[in-house]
């Protein structure tokens, strides 16, 4: 197992604290059925500290992903270490610091939250729980609800119950399956707050459909589909690996003649000039830089293409997602 | 956060476990029931003008309903025990905790055991009081009957477990549970003794143990000539029971575990 080593100097004594990743996983594998191959054998590593956001379309293998690290299923193959344990092997102490919530959890009607979270956190060891719940009701606003049977609570009520049993050990490592999922706009804009707050003092392993919600929220991003990542970087990292073929919308004093539009086509980094407007164009060029871009603007006006405007297209993560998965 | 022993955390399913059952309404309809066997039983003689029997064929008159009585006990305690958390969505919240599998399955059981096992001695004690209060004795065998009543109950929760680890939906196991114990062992034993075979292989069957121990001396296996059929009167020994028992209890709480343990939640 690869050891990082972080250094502190402290008085002058140097001091070696060993970390493992958050998150580790060789070579995944999980096949449901003979046809059904759900991950074909990834490995993904999250470092402590880091706030990743797990995306993919429905059958990805996210879900599946998120099973195993907690122990809900078992790998046809390959290893899964939370915090440097095999989750398999020690899954008592690979989840020890580790707080989750899966899917649309659901909780055991005939239980209050304040019972719901007595139940997980004397099975958890919580010390000083009764003040420990009322913390983490309240930040995920239950505590007008926290002596009222589970059994009425909504979808998202049972959603933010989820995340304060998430949080009620006060983890390292949450993992987090579709955190907003099933709140209200007020409440998935109170969640995302939370987890960024979270963010800076724990690790962060957040699965959602949402993009908006990732980029908000996350720092790299891991990209899945058909049980095979496909990228894992940070959100700049992604985009300028996929960014060699770039749009850029253009204006002109007034509108192009086929012979103009032919003189752009020539052009050696322009692939193609669509009409989108009156006088208004969509440039399909390749080239990463700004200094390309630059490059680009000033020979287009030198060859007498009256540009008036250049505005080029940010790749977001949603043109990432769009990219990469087809 | 301190460390928790896989017992402490036995304790605390256990606990909320036995919670569910007291604020569900389950228990109060099994002792719903139990009232009305006990009002019926006291109602019934004095209205067709006939004294109550004696304290031995008192008792025996409750412990014939005692088999019935855990095969309801078991569907309502048992039948949803492992497969209402894979279906309801409840294992997401309790099962990626750090609690060893094997530690939920003991709780589990061990606690749909235990309140049905309280629910069997709440109807003998209920017997016992009546008994006592209309003859001004209770025969001691009331004891070895509740004890083999609660033999039999444990039998049929571990068969119950193994089809509540097996199935997919509460209702389905439930179903399943009650046909298979009211109906098909009874269909499979009904068809032996007539044709004269002695049932030995049905749990259903031993469950007479838990009225005949209290008859003296004990009953024995008879053929008896119904029109053009011989039909088997099967009393099984304790002995005899005790082994099919084991027999059924065993690989069935075996089989339960495996499953269990390997049961994935998709």
């Amino acid at each position: 197992m690869k050891y990082k080593k972080i250094y502190k100097s402290m008085h002058n004594v140097h001091t070696v604290v060993t970390m493992e990743p958050a998150i580790k996983l060789n070579n995944l594998t999980k096949r449901y059925t003979f046809k059904i191959l759900a991950l074909k054998g990834i490995s993904l590593e999250i470092d402590q500290g880091e706030c990743v956001g797990f995306l993919g379309p429905n059958g990805a293998g996210k879900s599946t992903t998120i099973k195993i690290l907690t122990g809900l299923i078992r790998p046809t193959d390959g290893t899964a270490f939370l915090n440097g344990h095999d989750i398999r092997k020690n899954k008592k102490e690979a989840l020890r610091s580790v707080g989750c919530v899966v899917e649309t959890p659901d909780f055991y009607p005939y239980l209050t939250p304040i019972d719901t979270l007595n139940y997980l956190g004397n099975l958890r060891g919580v010390d000083g729980l009764d003040g420990r719940i009322e913390e983490v009701l309240d930040l995920v606003n239950l505590q007008d609800w926290a002596d009222t049977r589970v059994g009425s609570f909504s979808k998202g009520m049972k959603q933010r119950l989820g995340l304060a049993q998430a949080l009620l050990h006060d983890p390292q490592l949450l993992i987090l399956d579709e955190p907003s999922s099933g709140l209200d706009p007020k409440g998935m804009a109170e969640i995302r707050q939370l987890i960024n707050k979270l963010k800076h003092e724990k690790t962060i392993f957040l699965s959602s459909h949402l993009l908006s919600e990732v980029q908000q929220i996350a720092d790299k991003v891991a990209l899945i589909n058909k049980g095979e990542i496909l990228a894992y970087d940070t959100m700049r990292g992604l985009s300028s690996k996929l960014s060699s073929v770039q749009e850029a919308t253009i204006e002109t004093l007034s509108p192009l003649t086929e012979e103009q539009l032919e003189t752009v086509r020539s052009h050696p980094i322009v692939k193609d000039i669509k009409l989108t407007d009156v006088k208004h164009y969509l440039l399909i060029f390749q080239g990463e830089t700004e200094e390309c871009r630059m490059d680009l603007m000033r020979e287009l006006i030198e060859r007498g293409i009256p540009l008036t405007a250049f505005t080029p297209k940010g790749l977001g993560l949603e043109d990432i997602y769009m990219e990469m998965i087809q | 956060m301190s460390t928790v022993s896989d017992l402490s955390q036995l304790m605390t399913i256990m606990r909320y476990e036995m919670l569910k059952f007291l604020r569900g309404k389950k228990l109060y309809i099994m002792l719903g029931l139990i009232a009305v066997i006990a009002v019926a039983i006291m109602i019934i003689p004095p209205a067709l003008g006939e004294a109550y029997p004696n304290a031995d064929e008192f008792i025996q008159f409750f412990a014939q309903f005692a088999n019935i009585l855990v095969i309801l006990i078991v569907t309502l305690f048992g039948a949803d025990s492992i497969v209402y958390d894979f279906e309801k969505g409840t294992a997401f919240v309790l099962y990626p905790n750090p609690v060893r599998r094997r530690t939920i399955f003991v709780g589990k059981f061990l606690s749909a055991f235990l309140v049905s096992a309280g629910v069997l001695a709440a109807y003998y004690m209920l017997a016992a009081v009546l008994d006592f209060g209309i003859n001004q004795a209770v025969p001691l065998e009331t004891v070895w009957s509740l004890l083999l009543a609660i033999g039999y109950m444990f039998t049929l929760m571990s068969v119950t477990f193994l089809i509540s680890t097996t199935m997919k939906s509460t209702l389905a196991a439930s179903v399943i549970v009650f046909a298979l114990f009211f109906l098909v062992f009874s269909m499979v034993e009904g068809v032996l003794t007539v044709v004269g075979q002695e049932p030995f292989f049905v749990i259903t069957s031993m469950s007479t143990v838990i009225q005949d121990i209290m008859v003296t001396p004990f009953p024995e296996t008879v053929k008896q000539d119904f029109g053009a059929f011989q039909v088997l009167i099967y009393h099984p020994t304790v002995r005899t029971a005790l082994l099919v028992f084991a027999g059924y209890a065993i690989p069935s709480l075996a089989l339960a575990y495996n499953r269990f343990l390997k049961k994935e939640l998709q």
